[in-house]
C-alpha cells in the first residue's frame, strides 16, 4: 500500500506540472502526418512575423525531424538564421521572417517552435508541392498551421483541415516548463526509487 | 423749469443723442485685398519687377479700379505691401517704399476710404517703428491696441461688427512664428453681430506650406469668427476645413507675382485632402494673371455677402472689373427675451416693494446668460405707479442690469400703469421705446431705497426703424431687428389724457400698416398687455368686459386685427395679464384667421387660475380657442431664437414656492437665498418647460388627441420665398398618433401644434434640413386636488424632448453617401446635436433598440429601427423625439479610450502575395457599446493597402463593424494587406462609434 500511494502521488504531481506548463510556456511541439506525400518533392515554409503592436522577440525552431525525408535548398527572408535540421532562429523586426526549404517528404514532420508569449507576433507553417501549390490544407493562403502569440499573453492555434469536411493532419502540444521538468524529474526519480524499492523488496 | 419745458428739453437731447448713436439700417461694405509687392530681379518675372519701390506695376491699376468702387466704408489690407527686406533693404528705403505705396493708394484714400493694415512677411523685415511711422491707422472707429504689439495687432468695432487684425511676425523676418492668442481670444469673446479676422498667412492653402500659426483655426472657430482674410499666397482661394464654422478668403491678388494653383486630382495640394472643402479659387501665370479685390457687404438682415472682382485688363488704369465668385453667409441665429407682469404690493420682507425686484433681478441674470439682444416686458411693471411715479422709477432702475450687459429693454404698459400720468412717466423713463438708444435712464428717475444702480456701460442702440402711433409715442411703437419686426401695443389712456382702454380702428390700422410694410419674408411679432382671449380675466384687447360684448364693434375690430396678423405672417401674439403660462390657437370671429395667443407666466406675486368649469361653459368666446399648453403657479420667461426663417421659443419656469394659488406678499419663490421655505428646502433653478416654433417656409398642422401625425412637406415654399441653396428634399411622417391625454385646468384636451421648417443642405448632409416642432407632449399643470385652492399642484419638470413614436423619412442625394456607408448603416436619417454634429436619429430615442434595415420602411418596424431605401433614395427611422433632421453620414464619436484594438502577426502568403492577420476589438469599458464601429487605420505605412477596408475616412482606410459589444466582449475581423515592399505594417487605430 505504501509504494502504491507513493506512485499515485508522483503521477499526480507530474500531471499537475504539465497542465501548469501549458499556461505559461511559449513552446509547442508540432507533428504533421505527411504520409500522403511520402517520397514526393516539395517545400516547407516557416514564418514568424510581427503584428501592429508586437514586441521585439525571437522564435526558435528546433527538434526538426522529417522521418525519412530529405532536406534541400533553403531560401531565407528577413531575420532568419540557422539551417534545419538544426535550430533555426527567427527575429520579428522585419515584416517577413521566412524560412523556405525544399524537401522530399517522409512519413511525418515534427518540430518544436518556441517563442515568448505576449510578443504580438504569429508563427505560420505551410507545405507546398514541387509546383509551389499548397498541400494538405484548405487555407487559401497556403498555411497548414498558425500560432498567434497575442499581446495579451494568450495563444491561439489554427489547424487547417486537409480538405473541406476533413480533419487536420497537424497536431500540437505544449512543451512543459523547465520547472515542471524538475517536478517531472522528481516524479520519475520517485518512480525509479519505487522500482528500486520493488527490486530490493523482490530481491 | 416747468414740467413741459423739461420734457421738451429731454426730448431734444434724446433725439440728438439718438441721431449720433443710431446704427445704420442700410447695408454697408468694405473691401479686402493684399500682396502688392514686386518680384525680385532674380525671379525672372520682369512683368512684376520694380527696381525703385518694390511695388508691383499692377498694383496701381488695382488701386484705381478699387477707387471706382462706391460705398466702401474702409479697406482691409493683410500685408505684403512692398517687396521689403529681401535682400537687405535699409529702413530709409523701406519707409520710402511704404510712402510710395500710400501714394499709389491715394485714389482710394482721397475718396475718404481709409485702410486698415497688418504686416506681411515682406513688411516684417524692417523695424516696427518704421512700419508704425509710415502706416496710418484709421480713426474712424476707436482702436483697441494689443499692448504687447502696439500698432501691429489691434481690434475695432464698426457698425456692430468686430474686426481683429493680427501680426504674425513677433520675431520680424524670422517668419510667422505666432499671434497673440490671449488678445485674439479676448476680442473674440465680445458680443458682435459679425466677427472678421485678418492676418497675412493662410490657415488652409493649396500649398501645404506657407501656413500661419496652427492654433489660429481653432481659436477662430471657438470664438465664432465669420470670415478670415489672408494673403501671402498670390491667388484667390475660398476654403474651409470640415468641422469648422467659418471660411477663409485668401485675397493675395493685389499685383504680386501670381501663383497658379492647378488644383487637379493628383496635385499635391489640397484637393487631395478630404478634410478641406474648396469653395472657389483662381490664380494665373503671367499672361492670365488675376488681380482684384473682394467686396464684403453686411446686409441689414444680418447676412454677409461677398463678391470677388477681378480686373478685366490688369494693364489698364481704367480697367472694368468682373464678378468672379459670390456667396452669402446667412445671418446667425439671434435671441430676444420676453417677461411679463412684475407687480408686487406691500413687501413685508422688503424684497419687492411694489415692484417684483427680486424676480426681475433673477430674470435679468437669466436673460444675460441666454445671450439675448433685448427683452420685451408685456406690461404691469408695478402694482401702482406710486407717489410721484416712484414705483415706475423702481422698474426703470432695475433694467440697469440689462443695460450694463448691452441688452436692450422694450416694455409696454399694463392696466396697473394705465393713467395719463403713467403714460407720461413711461415715455420719460424708457426713452429707448422712441429712439432705440438704451441706457439713457434720465437722472429724474427717483432714487429708490435701492439707491442708484451702477452704470458700467455707455448708451447703445438696439433695433432700427423706430416708429410710433401718433399720440402714443413710445407707447405703441414698432421697430426692426435683423429679419423681424416688433409691434408693441398700448391700449390704455394716452399721455394727453384721451380716454383709451381698448384698441380702436385707428390703432388697428396703424398696427396693420406697420405689419404690411415689413420686408418680405421677415418675421413679425405683436405684444400687448392683454391677449386675443384671456384665461383668468374676460377682458381682452378689444373690450373691457369680454370678447363677445358689443359684438357689432368688437368682432369687426378683432377680425381686422387678426386678419392683419395672419395676412402678414404674425404667428404669435403675446401678452400677460393672466399670470399663467397659456398657449392657444385663437380663431377670429369670422373664422378666417387663426393666430397663436401666448399668455406669459407670472413674474409677480400673483398666480391666477382659469374660471370654473361652469363659468367657462357659459363663455361663448371659448369656442374660438383651441388650447395647446397651460401651466399654472410658476414663475417663468421666454427666449425667442430667430434663425433665418425659423423661430424657436423656449419657455423656462420654476415653482412659485407655494405650489398653488397663494398670492403671498412675502417672497417664497425658491431662489437661492429664499430657501429653505415650507415647501422647498433647497433652491430650484429655472428649467425648460415648453418648446415650440415655426418656420416661414413650413406648415402648421393641428393634431388633436388621437389624431394622426401623417404629413408630407417639401422645400417648395422656401424656394418661392426666395431662399437659395436647397436641393429639393421631401419629408414625410409615415406613422404616429397623438397619444397625449393632457388637459388644461378646465379639463379641455390639449391639441398639438405641429410645425415644420426647412434649411438648405450643408456640406455634411446629403439633403436639406427638416425641422419639426410641437411633437412633444403638451405642457399641462399637474393638478392633484381641484377642491383645494392652495397647494393642490405638484410641480414637475416636464420632459420637453420625448414625443410619441413616429416614423419619419427624408429623400437624399446619392452623391452624399457611399455604397459602403449605405449598406453598413453609417448613413441615414440623422438628427443634429447641440454641438452641431449629425448623429443617427434613433440614437437619441428614449428606449427602443437600434436596428438597421436595408430597404423600405414598413409599419411593423419598432422604435429604433432605421434604414435606407436605395431604390427610392430615402432614409427613414422610427423615433420618439423631434428637432433638426437630415439625411447624412452619421457623426463619428471617438471611443478609443473605451476599447482595445489588437492584431495578430501578419503572415505573408506565397499563394496570394498578401499579408493576412486578424484584428480584435474589445470593449474595455463598463457599459455596452453599440455599433456600427469604424476603426480608422491612422498613419498606415506608406505603400501598404488595407485590401478589405470599408472605405476612406479623413484620408485613412477604415474597417466598419456592425455589432454590439458588452463589457469585456470582443469581435474578431480579418485583415488583408497588399504590401509589395514587404515593409513593416504599422498604424495607429482610432475607433469611432457611428451614432
Amino acid at each position: 500500500m505504501k509504494h502504491f500511494s507513493l506512485l499515485t502521488l508522483v503521477t499526480a504531481l507530474v500531471l499537475f506540472a504539465v497542465q501548469a506548463a501549458t499556461a505559461a510556456s511559449g513552446a509547442y511541439n508540432v507533428w504533421v502526418n505527411t504520409g500522403e506525400l511520402l517520397g514526393q518533392s516539395g517545400y516547407v515554409d516557416f514564418q514568424f512575423n510581427p503584428g501592429n503592436d508586437s514586441q521585439n522577440a525571437s522564435a526558435t525552431l528546433l527538434n526538426f525531424n522529417s522521418y525519412g525525408g530529405t532536406l534541400g535548398a533553403v531560401d531565407r527572408i528577413g531575420g532568419v538564421t540557422g539551417t534545419l535540421a538544426g535550430p533555426v532562429t527567427f527575429t520579428n523586426q522585419a515584416q517577413v521572417n521566412d524560412y523556405f526549404q525544399a524537401v522530399t517528404f517522409g512519413s511525418h514532420l515534427s518540430f518544436t517552435i518556441d517563442a515568448p508569449v505576449g510578443s504580438g507576433s504569429s508563427f505560420g507553417f505551410g507545405m507546398f508541392d514541387a509546383a509551389s501549390a499548397p498541400v494538405l490544407t484548405i487555407d487559401p493562403n497556403g498555411f497548414a498551421f498558425l500560432l498567434d502569440y497575442n499581446s495579451d499573453n494568450s495563444t491561439q492555434f489554427t489547424l487547417f483541415p486537409k480538405e473541406i469536411g476533413g480533419s487536420s493532419l497537424v497536431s500540437t502540444s505544449a512543451v512543459p516548463e523547465p520547472s515542471t521538468f524538475a517536478l517531472l524529474g522528481l516524479g520519475l526519480a520517485g518512480a525509479a526509487l519505487l522500482r528500486k524499492k520493488e527490486k530490493i523488496c523482490k530481491q | 423749469m416747468n414740467q413741459h419745458y423739461r420734457t421738451t428739453l429731454w426730448a431734444t437731447l434724446l433725439l440728438t443723442l439718438a441721431a449720433a448713436a443710431t446704427a445704420s439700417a442700410t447695408p454697408w461694405k468694405f473691401a479686402v485685398l493684399c500682396d502688392s509687392r514686386a518680384s525680385y530681379s532674380t525671379d525672372g518675372l520682369p512683368a512684376y519687377y520694380d527696381a525703385t519701390y518694390g511695388i508691383s506695376p499692377y498694383f496701381a491699376k488695382v488701386a484705381k479700379a478699387l477707387s471706382r468702387e462706391s460705398g466702401l466704408d474702409f479697406v482691409l489690407y493683410p500685408g505684403d505691401l512692398v517687396r521689403g527686406k529681401k535682400p537687405a533693404l535699409t529702413d530709409t528705403q523701406f519707409a520710402t517704399d511704404i510712402q510710395e505705396w500710400n501714394n499709389q493708394m491715394k485714389p482710394v484714400t482721397d475718396a475718404g476710404v481709409p485702410v486698415y493694415f497688418v504686416r506681411g512677411n515682406h513688411d516684417a523685415g524692417n523695424g516696427v517703428g518704421i512700419w508704425n511711422g509710415n502706416i496710418t491707422t484709421p480713426g474712424v472707429n476707436p482702436i483697441i491696441q494689443d499692448p504687447a504689439q502696439t500698432g501691429l495687432t489691434y481690434s475695432f468695432t464698426h457698425k456692430g461688427s468686430l474686426f481683429v487684425g493680427l501680426d504674425e511676425y513677433p520675431n520680424g523676418a524670422a517668419g510667422a512664428t505666432g499671434v497673440d492668442r490671449a488678445f485674439l481670444n479676448a476680442q473674440l469673446a465680445k458680443q458682435a453681430q459679425h466677427k472678421f479676422v485678418f492676418a497675412h498667412q493662410p490657415l488652409w492653402n493649396y500649398k501645404s506650406s506657407e501656413l500661419g500659426p496652427v492654433t489660429l483655426a481653432d481659436d477662430l472657430n471657438n470664438g465664432g469668427a465669420d470670415l478670415y482674410f489672408s494673403g501671402h499666397v498670390h491667388s484667390y482661394q475660398r476654403i474651409t476645413e470640415k468641422g469648422y464654422n467659418f471660411q477663409e478668403m485668401i485675397i493675395g491678388t493685389g499685383g504680386a507675382p501670381q501663383d497658379n494653383p492647378t488644383l487637379v486630382p493628383g496635385d499635391p495640394g489640397y484637393l487631395a485632402d478630404p478634410k478641406l472643402a474648396v469653395k472657389s479659387y483662381a490664380g494665373g501665370a503671367a499672361g492670365n494673371a488675376r488681380f482684384g479685390y473682394a467686396v464684403i457687404t453686411v446686409n441689414d438682415d444680418g447676412s454677409v455677402s461677398s463678391e470677388m472682382k477681378f480686373l478685366d485688363n490688369p494693364a489698364s488704369d481704367s480697367s472694368p472689373v468682373s464678378s468672379f465668385d459670390s456667396f452669402t453667409i446667412p445671418a446667425k441665429p439671434w435671441k430676444f427675451g420676453v417677461m411679463s407682469d412684475t407687480q408686487w404690493p406691500t413687501s413685508p420682507d422688503g424684497k419687492n416693494p411694489n415692484v417684483a425686484v427680486n424676480v426681475i433681478r433673477h430674470l435679468n441674470t437669466e436673460f444675460i446668460n441666454q445671450g439675448v439682444k433685448f427683452v420685451v416686458q408685456v406690461g404691469d411693471l408695478d402694482d401702482t405707479v406710486g407717489t410721484n411715479n416712484i414705483n415706475m422709477d423702481v422698474r426703470a432702475t432695475f433694467a440697469q442690469d440689462l443695460y450694463n450687459a448691452g441688452i436692450g429693454f422694450y416694455p409696454l404698459r399694463g392696466n396697473h400703469e394705465s393713467s395719463a400720468a403713467g403714460a407720461v412717466r413711461f415715455q420719460q423713463i424708457f426713452p429707448q421705446t422712441q429712439t432705440g438708444v438704451n441706457n439713457q435712464t434720465p437722472n429724474m428717475v427717483a432714487t429708490t431705497i435701492y439707491g442708484t444702480q451702477s452704470n458700467s456701460n455707455t448708451p447703445f442702440t438696439v433695433g432700427t426703424n423706430f416708429a410710433a402711433e401718433p399720440g402714443y409715442e413710445g407707447l405703441t411703437y414698432s421697430f426692426d431687428n435683423s429679419n423681424a419686426r416688433f409691434v408693441i401695443i398700448d391700449q390704455f389712456t394716452a399721455p394727453s389724457g384721451t380716454a383709451h382702454s381698448n384698441l380702436n380702428s385707428t390703432d388697428i390700422n396703424w398696427i396693420g400698416g406697420k405689419l404690411s410694410s415689413k420686408p418680405a419674408n421677415s418675421h413679425a411679432f405683436t405684444f400687448a398687455h392683454k391677449g386675443l382671449i384671456t384665461e383668468n380675466h374676460n377682458d381682452n384687447l378689444f373690450n373691457s368686459t369680454n370678447p363677445d360684448t358689443a359684438t357689432a364693434t368688437t368682432w369687426p375690430l378683432t377680425n381686422s386685427y387678426m386678419s392683419y396678423l395672419q395676412g402678414n405672417g404674425v404667428r404669435y401674439h403675446m401678452g400677460g395679464h393672466d399670470h399663467m403660462h397659456n398657449r392657444a390657437v385663437v380663431s377670429s370671429p369670422d373664422g378666417l384667421s387663426k393666430v397663436q395667443n401666448i399668455i406669459g407666466a407670472s413674474n409677480s406675486y400673483k398666480f391666477y387660475i382659469p374660471p370654473t368649469n361652469a363659468a367657462l361653459a357659459a363663455q361663448s368666446w371659448r369656442s374660438r380657442e383651441n388650447q395647446i399648453a397651460q401651466e399654472l403657479f410658476t414663475v417663468g420667461y421666454y427666449i425667442f431664437t430667430v434663425d433665418g426663417p425659423k423661430v424657436t421659443v423656449d419657455h423656462y419656469a420654476m415653482p412659485n414656492g407655494c405650489n398653488g394659488d397663494c398670492d403671498l406678499t412675502y417672497d417664497i419663490i425658491p431662489y437661492a437665498g429664499n430657501t429653505p421655505t415650507t415647501n422647498y428646502l433647497d433652491p430650484v433653478s429655472f428649467t425648460r418647460h415648453d418648446t415650440f416654433g415655426y418656420s416661414l417656409n413650413g406648415k402648421e398642422v393641428l393634431v388633436p388627441q388621437g389624431g394622426s401625425y401623417l404629413l408630407t412637406d417639401s422645400t417648395a415654399k422656401a424656394v418661392v420665398n426666395g431662399e437659395t441653396g436647397y436641393v429639393g428634399t421631401t419629408a414625410a411622417i409615415l406613422s404616429g398618433t397623438n397619444g397625449s391625454s393632457a388637459k388644461d385646468y378646465n379639463n379641455r384636451p390639449l391639441t398639438k401644434s405641429v410645425n415644420t421648417g426647412w434649411s438648405p443642405k450643408k456640406d455634411e448632409t446629403a439633403g436639406d434640413i427638416f425641422t419639426l416642432w410641437g411633437m412633444a407632449d403638451n405642457l399641462a399643470t399637474n393638478l392633484t386636488d381641484l377642491s383645494n385652492a392652495n397647494n393642490h399642484y405638484k410641480y414637475v419638470v416636464p420632459d420637453t424632448t420625448v414625443t410619441d413614436t413616429y416614423a419619419l423619412s427624408l429623400t437624399y442625394d446619392p452623391a452624399g453617401t457611399t455604397v459602403g456607408q449605405a449598406v453598413s448603416g453609417e448613413f441615414g436619417l440623422a438628427v443634429r446635436t447641440d454641438d452641431g454634429r449629425w448623429v443617427n436619429a434613433v440614437a437619441k430615442n428614449n428606449g427602443g433598440a437600434m436596428h438597421f434595415v436595408k430597404g423600405a420602411w414598413n409599419s411593423g418596424y419598432a422604435l429604433g429601427t432605421y434604414g435606407i431605401d436605395t431604390a427610392t433614395n430615402t432614409v427613414w427611422a422610427v423615433v420618439n423625439h423631434a428637432g433638426d433632421f437630415a439625411a447624412a453620414p452619421f457623426a463619428l464619436t471617438d471611443i478609443s479610450s473605451s476599447v482595445k484594438v489588437a492584431t495578430t502577426g501578419f503572415l505573408y502568403s506565397r499563394v496570394t502575395n498578401k499579408f493576412n492577420g486578424t484584428l480584435t476589438l474589445t470593449n474595455s469599458g463598463t457599459t455596452p457599446l453599440t455599433g456600427p464601429f469604424v476603426i480608422q487605420f491612422n498613419g498606415l505605412t506608406a505603400g501598404v493597402t488595407l485590401d478589405n477596408a470599408s472605405g476612406l475616412y479623413n484620408g485613412y482606410p477604415h474597417l466598419d463593424l456592425t455589432t454590439t459589444l458588452d463589457p469585456g466582449h470582443s469581435i474578431i475581423t480579418p485583415l488583408t494587406f497588399t504590401n509589395p515592399a514587404k515593409a513593416l505594417i504599422k498604424f495607429t487605430p482610432v475607433t469611432f462609434q457611428a451614432q
